[in-house]
């Protein structure tokens, strides 16, 4: 989990990243940019050191958002810094972590004028407002955990082109919205019926590239669970995570989660445009993974999340005083089916502890647990957590690879020493 | 690493979503102030800043030269790039220079 609370430079990191200047920002003071002035002004450098190569990351903070590292700018890509999943359960709205795929995304949305359309092979077409959605349907809540299917990719090795996120392309909310199995079912599903097609406002730059579409499995598509959600913990969503509406799939990984949701078509066959296929698919093994350099194995669409922990009140490197009983905390989820168990090692695996699960807020949340150990003189600890869900499914020992970064959920480690 | 490189400015607008009606969200993006770094052929390279920031390039772990080349031809083939087939191989030089396993040497001026 390395540096993420660090901010600013880190000497054996400096020279690492000495070349990536261009990572460097321009500070602002007082919401004056200093756009325009020399190089010499670009002072004091904010960023964090994610450890990788390639891995600085300026900070700055967005419409609706606290400073946040910016993996790309164009299309927005933002990550959490890890230190915020230690400030609570439920990940701040201003904090959540942003992915867009295509460059055109709406800056300004009339939330009046935006309407959602269900169509296609259905019985009678909708057009709802955002107003309408919320009067004319029952609201659920769901707390639930939007995860990147590339979250960590910057951990694998070797390494894979892409995103190069660190472990803060996740968050977890407590999602207002409607079920979408009851706007499918206004609409009447027609004969035929195989997936639900879903879009969002953004749109690509150049008429050749793919827009971003994904698609569900009718009968996921009409799980109890999956809304269409219109309050992201307790406000509306930040623009940049989807307002006025966006899909919540708990328990998939984000990919699915569209944001700015205006069209949801139901189809006759299954979706095989680019971001179903080629793009997020996973090795069809029961690992999804393969060894580097394996050719021609056959895919499937990513689809559940598997399961993962992290300690999050401690950061790695950090020292501790010895002789005192020491809290450790952090959260574990899953694909939905919820959080058993959590264990917890202070010797790099080689003993496990049962610890303490805070409050359940449903089986698609971040579960927080509970840990404490005492420390001793001038020692050093390997700390882990390893979750178990409901169902026997646990972490990786060993990391899973596959070619397009996907999935990572290998016991993690935050080496600490106590004086 | 010494290589040269650019300086490059976020311009970081500290902008509040701005109400202009009941209902209605805007904001605004901190202004992109990137540039793609001096290298053998940055005038082919070019291209790639049309759909996005120059960050997609540098945040790469180095990739080899056909881990680039894949990534040239995903944005031809898959994306819809205007690139040449006579313009792959160079772009891929200049990635290589930028954030290549194998590293190339600098040439000036770009053929």
């Amino acid at each position: 989990m390395g540096e993420y609370d660090r901010r600013g430079s880190v000497a054996g990191r400096q020279q690492l990243n000495s070349r990536r200047h261009f990572m460097r920002m321009a500070a602002t003071v007082g919401g004056f940019s200093l756009l325009g002035r020399t190089a010499a002004a670009i002072t004091p450098e904010r960023a964090i050191d994610l450890p990788m190569v390639n891995g600085k990351r300026a900070l700055a903070a967005y419409p609706q958002k606290r400073e946040l590292m910016v993996m790309t700018s164009r299309p927005v890509q933002l990550e959490t810094p890890f230190s915020v999943f230690g400030e609570g359960v439920f990940t701040p709205n201003d904090a959540f972590f942003v992915r867009w795929h295509l460059a055109q995304v709406p800056t300004r949305i009339d939330g009046a004028a935006f309407h959602i359309n269900v169509r296609g092979a259905v019985k009678a077409p909708l057009t709802l407002s955002v107003p309408e959605l919320k009067t004319k349907f029952e609201s659920v809540e769901i707390a639930a955990v939007c995860q990147c299917a590339g979250n960590s990719r910057g951990f694998f090795d070797p390494r894979v082109p892409g995103g190069q996120w660190g472990n803060g392309a996740m968050g977890n909310a407590l999602w207002k919205g409607v079920r979408l199995k009851d706007l499918l079912n206004e609409a009447g599903i027609g004969a035929g019926a195989v997936q639900v097609r879903f879009n969002g406002a953004d749109a690509p730059v150049l008429p050749g590239t793919p827009d971003f579409v994904k698609a569900l499995d009718i009968d996921v598509a009409l799980g109890e669970d999956v809304i269409v959600a219109y309050s992201m913990n307790g406000a509306e969503l930040p623009l940049l995570n989807g307002f006025p509406v966006r899909l919540v799939v708990p328990g998939w990984y984000a990919t699915y989660w569209v944001k700015m949701l205006d069209d949801i078509e139901v189809v006759a066959a299954c979706d095989e445009s680019f971001w179903m296929k080629p793009a997020y698919r996973i090795p069809d093994v029961e690992c999804a993974c393969i060894e580097p350099g394996q050719q021609n194995v056959p895919t499937v669409p990513i689809n559940r999340m598997d399961v993962r922990s992290f300690i999050t009140s401690v950061a790695d490197g950090a020292t501790l005083p010895a002789g005192q009983p020491q809290d450790v905390s952090g959260v574990a989820f899953d694909g939905g089916f919820g959080i058993r168990r959590v264990l917890f090692s202070t010797d790099g695996g080689k003993h496990w502890a049962e610890t303490t699960l805070g409050k359940d807020h449903g089986k698609y949340g971040f579960r927080e647990w509970h840990a404490r150990f005492r420390p001793a003189a001038g020692e050093r600890y390997t700390l882990q957590s390893l979750a178990v869900n409901s169902i026997g499914q646990s972490q990786r020992f060993s990391p899973r690879w596959n070619p397009a970064g996907y999935m990572r959920n290998v016991v993690e480690a935050v080496r600490v020493s106590a004086t | 690493m010494k290589r040269s490189f650019l300086v490059a400015v976020f311009a970081l607008v500290v902008t509040l979503p701005v109400r202009a009606a009941k209902d209605t969200v805007a904001i605004e993006l901190p202004a992109e102030h990137t540039r793609l770094a001096p290298g053998p052929n940055l005038a082919a390279a070019q291209i790639c800043v049309v759909c996005h920031s120059v960050d997609y390039i540098y945040m790469q772990p180095p990739l080899t030269d056909d881990q680039w080349r894949s990534e040239v031809l995903k944005m031809k083939n898959m994306f819809g790039a205007p690139i040449s087939d006579a313009e792959v191989e160079p772009i891929v030089i200049y990635l290589l220079s930028q954030n290549g396993e194998r590293q190339v040497q600098e040439t000036s001026p770009a053929p």
